[in-house]
């Protein structure tokens, strides 16, 4: 029988400026999109000040935009995303059972199917993510000749595991991938688009997933209120089968805990919250993410 | 017998008919097509001197014109001027015929070919177009995709680039598609052409380019989907740093449209409104010269974070129309051409009329098998083909190679890159093209040739004809025919006018008419902030130059004059008067070092020319200049040409090293001439609206305190000491007249007697001498009043309280009052007003921009802390990142 797991989920963005701001466009990625695992039930976008413009859309990935423009002056701004999620977990295919990696690599080149297709786009480089002869050595001994695609790529997931540390003051949104493989630190953002950078370089397509991480809290304590952060991760696709999502930050395959927002290309085109602003000065930034489990009303 | 062209009559001698010509050119007969043979008639019947007598003229016309390709050199500081050849380019009936359904067939196969990647995207899914091409160019913005899914109106204004091969046949290089430039140069090339030869231009039944234009505007009226009579329309610049600036602003002009930067424009709601003196006005239409990716910084992120924000937005939810549709630029990728044939039997069901150049794209192998294989040629010593390589998108970090010139270490690396990437390069065989007769230096020579031919695609108000194609095209020539192919051609500068014959007879039609028929009349033109702010500091840099230029002119008279320096009397108060204005260092005034003829011409030459000063001559001239290009679109010919007359006036002396003093009297004394009647054409041709204003409440405010500070360097020093009346003596009175402007004034009144109260009063409070501080605060009252939201209400605003105040204090002030000294015979009230004065101006001139042009500042603002793709980023970068 299948098994519902619900969660809700909170997040929270608040700008706080120190001089009055007047005019802000936003995009927002924070509806999370359906997926073969997962149902978004219900969703609420709140935003404070009230929005004089307020539209959604599908982008070019499907995921769902929603365009602001927040027009009466303000000190300060808050988002509130809320959104209730039924995620039925699917068990990954077995690793070493997966096709050959050259066959993925032939398959999306061919592109036979509509998916394939699809997939194809995900092997060039794109706005944050280059492919470079430095990152295909780095990995290239995990694909030996024939080498199943999803043991390789969880290969490549834990090598980024254990040889980079988690260091959220070492780099920014923004820090080039070069960069960050020069420094092996960096956190979730920048795992997923290494993981992303080395699977390209060798010719196979991998995308970026920008979503929510559950966490259990530890034994005896309570779960810590808003502790939680918008999380990412990055997916391989298998032809024939679809798309495996990949954890390099903690090393796993995610199953029931990661909750999905949106993919795309890497961080630019899926970028949670992003805005301009007129006037405001200069700006304290806070984020509240809540991912709560709800029990199953049998 | 070879005889210098130019004392021989004919200009195309017999012998260069025959062997000369490219054969292209060449009737299959071997003979000129009659229109050629037209064109050499009557270029011969003119004769070498004639010719290139009238080529002066139109080079001087260009120059007068403006014409430049770059107006704004940021290293430079002048604009490289567009070159253009007096021989036209002849295009047949016939050959005209073609190349229009050709180009008008391409242009509906680019507008289809938008459709379909941006929509449904067809051509990728059926194998028609290499899915690489979209997913690894970086030219398709997938941020575009279904953005007119809703079939908002739009217009696309192409350009197809050809060239003509040796044997005659027509190729096509290359496609414009986000904002090609070279319609305004065409335009202008006519212009020039039809005045130099009027004869031969109405003899021959050349179609006429206005109706094109008239055509453009339609459709872009017709875009707006407003219905409104007159919809706002602008045209969207980088600026003066854009390359193709001149010609921006002359087609804005031409077109009737109001010329606009990115932060002259605001999106509320999902509209787009015109930040104004008067406050935001909807805009409709956005003709946008910019490229796509700099048009949202919102969506784009672009490195530069320029753009409008919300611009994206508003455009999908069909608030303004934007022209070309964004997105547009794929439409440029050179690795579509080879599959252009294929498309164009799918999307049109027809063969393409037009071929292209030979494109390879190595995404597909036997291409790629070849290009490799021609690489390994060249480097193994055999004759390498004319192959040019370059990046499939167009990229810029990709410029094209050309195998026959390229190194062996380059062609090594490009191998490797094919091998790597095939996918994102393109080869193209260069050929070799046709050539055409250029006239240079007064002789013929052959050059290479391209021609970019423009089109439309869109519907007019009254649904014309949905494409069509400028009778005329921009032909550049260049010694290098590869250029054309390595990059998109703009940086050459060299062009012909193209004149495209009809066997009907040719109709008069001008643009004007059409508007002045059409359209209302309006008075009261609102003016952009940015605009505002130009003008204030375009009249303040003007009036500065000027002022600096008199006190200069007074000094160098006396140091070119017999009389020994320290029997000068009045010289120490003219240094003072430099010191004060900070045209030469406060601690040269007064010195032993000021009676050393030596040190004194170093220190005026480096007042002059220095680039250190920030005061200096050739500074504030870069001033005028920078701020002027800012605003040419709202200056008159005249007047810019006058500009370029005073830069060439301070280009021709700086670096002569004799004779520097007389040189440099000399000198000045004409730019004191040049700038007058810059400032007096500026302002005369000017509408008085706020353009006007501001200019001029630039150059009152400029005077005010220039006047000011010589009344403070005759009677006080800089810092303050209040100095004894007693030491005026008559020959400083004479000075301060004679920099002052007024001594016919004054002697007209009184006689030869100098006295002081007089002078004042003259200098001070007479509302009557265009040079006294009274007469300036009286004309900025005026100005202030006239501002916008000034209109008459129980509330005087601050500016106007300012200039009320100080209009007042001078014509209570009573002037034996005023200049009574103390016991110490110091002059405490004359103190006083001055200082009064000029905190005041100081004052006034902040609170003008504080309250009417302050919305650019803070949008400036927003500029420098927009620095990511994501929101305003500084100290919370580190902070919101995902964990």
């Amino acid at each position: 029988m299948e098994r519902i797991m619900k969660y809700a989920i909170s997040h929270i963005t608040q700008y706080r400026y120190k001089q009055t701001a007047s005019l802000s466009h936003n995009e927002l990625f924070l509806i999370p999109r359906q997926t073969p695992v997962q149902h978004c039930m219900d969703h609420t976008l709140t935003l404070s000040p009230t929005p004089s413009a307020m539209s959604q859309r599908k982008d070019y990935f499907g995921n769902s935009v929603t365009a602001t423009t927040v027009q009466v002056p303000h000190t300060l701004f808050e988002i509130s995303a809320k959104s209730r999620v039924d995620l039925i977990p699917n068990p990954a295919p077995v690793p070493e059972e997966t096709v050959p990696w050259e066959q993925v690599i032939a398959a999306v080149r061919r592109h036979a199917t509509p998916e394939d297709l699809d997939a194809f786009q995900y092997v060039f480089p794109s706005p944050m993510i280059p492919v470079s002869d430095d990152l295909a050595r780095w990995v290239k001994d995990l694909f030996p000749p024939g080498a199943p695609l999803l043991a390789a790529a969880l290969g490549v997931t834990e090598r980024i595991f254990t040889r980079f540390t988690y260091d959220p003051g070492a780099t920014t949104t923004t820090t080039p991938v070069a960069t960050v493989f020069d420094l092996k630190r960096g956190v979730c953002q920048d795992f997923a688009h290494i993981a992303i950078a080395c699977l390209r370089s060798l010719g196979l397509p991998a995308r970026y997933v920008s979503g929510y991480l559950h966490t259990q809290p530890p034994p005896g304590k309570d779960r810590l209120k808003g502790a939680e952060a918008s999380h990412a991760w990055f997916a391989v696709y298998l032809p024939g089968t679809g798309w495996v999502d990949l954890d390099p930050t903690n090393n796993v395959i995610p199953f029931d805990q990661h909750l999905t927002l949106a993919w795309g290309r890497d961080y630019s085109d899926v970028t949670p919250v992003k805005g301009t602003v007129l006037g405001g000065g200069r700006h304290q930034l806070s984020v509240a993410v809540d991912v709560i489990r709800l029990r199953n009303p049998h | 017998m070879t005889q210098d062209p130019v004392f021989s009559g004919a200009v195309f001698s017999d012998s260069a008919a025959s062997s000369a010509w490219c054969s292209g050119i060449l009737t299959q007969e071997k003979q000129l097509s009659p229109y050629w043979q037209g064109l050499v008639n009557y270029l011969n019947s003119l004769g070498s001197p004639e010719l290139e007598r009238r080529w002066q003229k139109a080079r001087r016309m260009m120059h007068e014109h403006g014409a430049a390709y770059n107006v704004f050199d940021e290293t430079e500081g002048t604009g490289r001027p567009w070159e253009l050849d007096p021989i036209p380019f002849p295009v047949s009936p016939e050959t005209w015929a073609m190349l229009e359904q050709g180009v008008a067939q391409r242009t509906r196969l680019l507008t289809a070919i938008f459709d379909d990647i941006y929509g449904p995207q067809t051509l990728i899914r059926n194998g028609h177009l290499p899915p690489e091409l979209l997913f690894a160019n970086p030219r398709y913005l997938r941020q575009c995709h279904g953005l007119y899914d809703k079939g908002t109106a739009r217009l696309h204004f192409y350009a197809t680039n050809l060239c003509q091969c040796a044997d005659g046949a027509w190729q096509v290089i290359s496609h414009g598609a986000q904002s090609p430039s070279g319609a305004g140069y065409a335009l202008e090339n006519r212009i020039i052409l039809s005045r130099i030869f009027p004869r031969m231009f109405h003899a021959g039944k050349v179609l006429r380019l206005a109706p094109f234009f008239k055509h453009l505007t339609h459709c872009l009226m017709a875009i707006s989907g407003t219905g409104k009579r007159e919809p706002a329309i602008v045209m969207l610049s980088s600026g003066p740093v854009s390359p193709a600036y001149f010609e921006q602003v002359f087609l804005s002009r031409y077109l009737g449209v109001t010329l606009v930067e990115s932060s002259d424009l605001t999106v509320r709601g999902d509209a787009v409104f015109l930040k104004t003196l008067g406050g935001l006005h909807p805009v409709d239409v956005i003709l946008r010269r910019i490229d796509d990716i700099s048009c949202d910084p919102l969506v784009f992120s672009s490195p530069s974070a320029t753009g409008i924000a919300g611009l994206v937005q508003a455009v999908r939810a069909g608030g303004v129309a934007v022209s070309n549709p964004l997105g547009s630029t794929v439409l440029e990728t050179p690795g579509f051409m080879p599959f252009l044939p294929g498309i164009c039997r799918v999307l049109l069901e027809e063969d393409l009329i037009l071929p292209n150049i030979s494109t390879r794209w190595c995404g597909r192998p036997q291409d790629l098998a070849f290009v490799l294989d021609s690489l390994e040629k060249s480097m193994s010593g055999n004759d390498a083909l004319p192959l040019i390589i370059t990046s499939a998108f167009g990229t810029e970090r990709d410029p094209g190679v050309d195998i026959r010139q390229a190194s062996r270490q380059k062609k090594e690396q490009l191998a490797a890159k094919l091998k790597s990437a095939p996918h994102d390069y393109v080869a193209m065989d260069a050929g070799s093209g046709c050539t055409l007769p250029v006239w240079d230096n007064g002789a013929l020579k052959q050059r290479h040739a391209a021609y970019r031919l423009f089109s439309i695609a869109g519907y007019g108000i009254d649904s014309e004809n949905d494409v069509s194609v400028m009778p005329g095209a921009l032909t550049r020539v260049s010694d290098n025919g590869a250029v054309f192919l390595m990059d998109s051609g703009d940086a050459q500068g060299g062009s012909k006018d193209t004149w495209c014959f009809s066997h009907e007879p040719v109709t008069f039609e001008s643009m004007m008419h059409h508007f002045t028929d059409s359209l209302e009349i309006h008075r009261d033109s609102d003016l952009p902030s940015r605009v505002a702010d130009n003008m204030l500091w375009l009249g303040r840099y003007v009036e500065r130059t000027e002022g600096a230029l008199r006190v200069l002119r007074s000094i160098l008279n006396r140091l070119n004059s017999e009389t020994r320096l320290d029997i000068i009397q009045e010289f120490p108060f003219l240094l003072r008067i430099m010191a004060n204005l900070e045209i030469v260092a406060s601690s040269f005034s007064g010195t032993e070092a000021a009676y050393n003829i030596k040190t004194i011409e170093t220190e005026l030459m480096a007042a002059m020319f220095s680039t250190q000063r920030p005061g200096s001559i050739r500074n504030l001239m870069q001033h005028v200049k920078r701020v002027a290009a800012s605003v040419r679109d709202r200056l008159s010919n005249d007047s810019w040409h006058v500009l370029g007359r005073m830069e060439n006036e301070l280009a021709r002396v700086s670096f002569q090293k004799k004779n520097q003093i007389s040189d440099a009297q000399e000198l000045v004394s004409e730019m004191i001439l040049t700038i007058s009647a810059f400032a007096g054409l500026a302002l005369e041709s000017m509408t008085r609206g706020m353009g006007w204003r501001f200019m001029d409440m630039g150059r009152r405010l400029e005077r005010a305190d220039y006047t000011i500070t010589l009344l403070q360097s005759l009677f006080f020093f800089r810092d303050n000491t209040v100095l004894s009346g007693k030491r005026s003596q008559s020959h400083d009175l004479e000075a301060l007249l004679e920099v002052a402007d007024s001594t016919i004034t004054y002697h007209t009144r009184y006689r030869t007697i100098l006295q002081k109260e007089p002078i004042v009063d003259l200098l001070l409070l007479d509302e009557l001498n265009p040079r006294s501080a009274g007469f300036q605060m009286a004309r900025l009252s005026e100005h202030v009043e006239a501002l916008p939201g000034n209109t008459p209400r129980p509330f005087r605003t601050k500016e106007e309280k300012i200039t009320l105040d100080l209009t007042t204090q001078l014509r209570l002030t009573d002037i034996s009052h005023l200049m009574a000294a103390n016991q110490a015979g110091e002059l405490p009230r004359l103190y006083q007003l001055l200082k009064r004065l000029k905190k005041g101006t100081q004052a006034l001139g902040d609170q003008i921009t504080q309250r009417y042009l302050s919305r650019i500042e803070t949008e400036q603002q927003m500029r420098i802390s927009f620095d990511t793709d994501g929101f305003v980023l500084d100290e919370g970068a580190q902070e919101w990142k995902e964990s």
